[in-house]
């Protein structure tokens, strides 16, 4: 199965996995989630929309990452699952 | 090129990836690195924060430990077998109880996550949970750089400026000594007493304080001689005034102040503190000009007829003296403290001394005297002590420079040589 991971566990970081699946799926496990849980997950809607990417499964496991460093670890965990075998 | 934001991630993906490794030799693993918010992770204040709280994790929990830079700043890595929830705990104390700790992250990986401290951290500036201030973008960077480097710079000003008080005291408080002002006697200097001493030192310290200011916030260090020199001015003034112009501490206003100055700089700036010394020769690189003006002090007099350079020299030298007097100051016992004393009289170019012994050569014969002594473990202190009063011998230069030797030793600095023909 094609998998792609990238980030950290770091504060104001977030690790995101990537994988293919039969639909597509947005686990989001951040501090911030009661405030933010929305804005997180539409960050990563419309990066999905942006790239053409659909069936897939991804986990953020968010430890107060802002917008931008969402959006660049969830597009190279993609990267890296496209060039996983 | 990518952007420096990218950059800044890719730097802290890498230091996520080697704290994985290095879980595999450790139980825990143990991030010291700056919490500093903006583009540049590498500045001054965040080298300054991470080699200071480095310094302050307990070596049981450093077994082995590795220092990192990048686009993210520089940080340590450091690996122990300890429990990781106890270890966190143990970090969290240092965090809460440092008034810095606020501005240092110090985390603990056990292989799957970063221990969390269970409630998240305040912001800088409000009282707010930080994440939120830094997700709805509350405070403007300025605003938060500017409280970061004022704090900063407040707590090392004031560490510093009580290590200078401590320092002084030490050397005050320290008796029987050769004819110096001690809580006890006044010595050779019936114009003196301890009481004016204190007094004295009080009137100085702020002048200190403004002298670390400066060695801060200066950048070229050509011009920090000029600076504090004014300042040192203003200071004798003030000492003159409390001490109905007894000088008390004029020497020491000159030689801890060039001190003082250069250990902020090299502390802002990240020069390790070993390298004071080299600093301090650039900063007073153009101090013996001084004696080719006309000139009709004592010093000056002292410099062309005997070639003793006196305290401008031991500046303008780096302090040799002090470094060596290092050696001598094993601890702040009073044993110690007075092998120093010893040591410095029996070394240092003291023209006040010449002054008060008449001669160059009844000059030589006291300095041998303490040579002696020291040779012989002090064994005719006593003796050594009586001698000077009567003879109204003064030593306040080498007083300076043990003041400042204490104040090396306080900041941290360590001899380099182990004294093997003293200890027998």
């Amino acid at each position: 199965m094609k998998i792609g991971i990238a980030g950290s566990k770091e504060s104001n970081d977030c690790l995101v996995t990537v994988k293919e699946s039969k639909t597509t799926n947005i686990i989001i496990d951040s501090i911030v989630a009661a405030f933010f849980y929305d804005q997180i997950k539409a960050v990563i809607e419309e990066t999905l929309k942006e790239l053409n990417i659909e069936n897939v499964t991804v986990v953020v496991e968010d430890k107060g990452a802002l917008d931008y460093t969402i959006k660049s670890r969830l597009v190279s965990a993609i990267k890296r699952m496209e060039k996983s075998v | 090129m990518a952007k420096i934001q990218d950059k800044i991630l890719i730097s802290r993906e890498l230091k996520y990836q080697e704290m994985q490794f290095l879980k595999m030799s450790f139980k825990s693993v143990i991030s010291v690195k700056a919490n500093i918010p903006g583009e540049n992770k590498q500045v001054n204040i965040s080298y300054l924060l991470t080699n200071h709280f480095k310094k302050l994790i307990p070596l049981d929990m450093v077994l082995y430990s590795e220092y990192y830079d990048g686009y993210d700043g520089p940080y340590f890595l450091i690996g122990n077998n300890l429990e990781p929830k106890e270890v966190k705990m143990r970090l969290i104390a240092i965090e809460d109880h440092h008034e810095l700790g606020r501005f240092i992250d110090l985390d603990v990986f056990d292989g799957n996550k970063m221990i969390s401290r269970g409630k998240m951290r305040k912001c800088f500036v409000c009282e707010r949970d930080a994440f939120f201030c830094i997700r709805e973008n509350r405070h403007s960077l300025e605003e938060i750089q500017k409280i970061i480097n004022d704090k900063v710079y407040n707590y090392f000003s004031r560490v510093t400026i009580e290590i200078v008080n401590d320092s002084i005291m030490h050397e005050l408080n320290l008796h029987p000594k050769f004819g110096l002002v001690t809580p006890y006697s006044s010595g050779s200097h019936p114009d003196m007493n301890y009481e004016l001493m204190v007094k004295a030192k009080d009137s100085i310290l702020p002048f200190f304080k403004k002298m670390f200011s400066v060695g801060w916030s200066t950048e070229d260090p050509q011009t920090l001689f000029a600076s504090i020199r004014k300042i040192g001015l203003n200071a004798e003034k003030e000492m003159n005034k409390v001490t109905d112009g007894v000088n008390a501490y004029k020497g020491l206003i000159f030689n801890l102040g060039i001190l003082v100055t250069a250990y902020s700089y090299v502390l802002y700036n990240n020069v390790s503190i070993e390298n004071v010394f080299q600093f301090i020769k650039k900063m007073t690189s153009e101090l013996l000009m001084d004696y080719e003006k006309p000139d009709t002090s004592f010093g000056s007099k002292a410099y062309h007829l005997y070639g003793l350079t006196g305290a401008r020299g031991e500046a303008y030298d780096g302090f040799p003296t002090v470094q060596k007097a290092l050696d001598y100051l094993l601890d702040l016992s009073n044993e110690s403290k007075l092998r120093t004393l010893v040591y410095l009289i029996s070394a240092s170019q003291d023209t006040v001394l010449l002054k008060r012994a008449g001669s160059i050569e009844d000059y030589r014969s006291v300095k041998q005297l303490f040579k002696n002594s020291l040779k012989n473990n002090l064994v005719d202190l006593e003796e050594l002590n009586q001698l000077c009063i009567q003879k109204k011998l003064s030593f306040g230069g080498s007083a300076d420079l043990l003041i400042m030797t204490l104040f090396l030793k306080k900041i941290g600095l360590k001899s380099n040589i182990h004294l093997q023909d003293h200890k027998q």
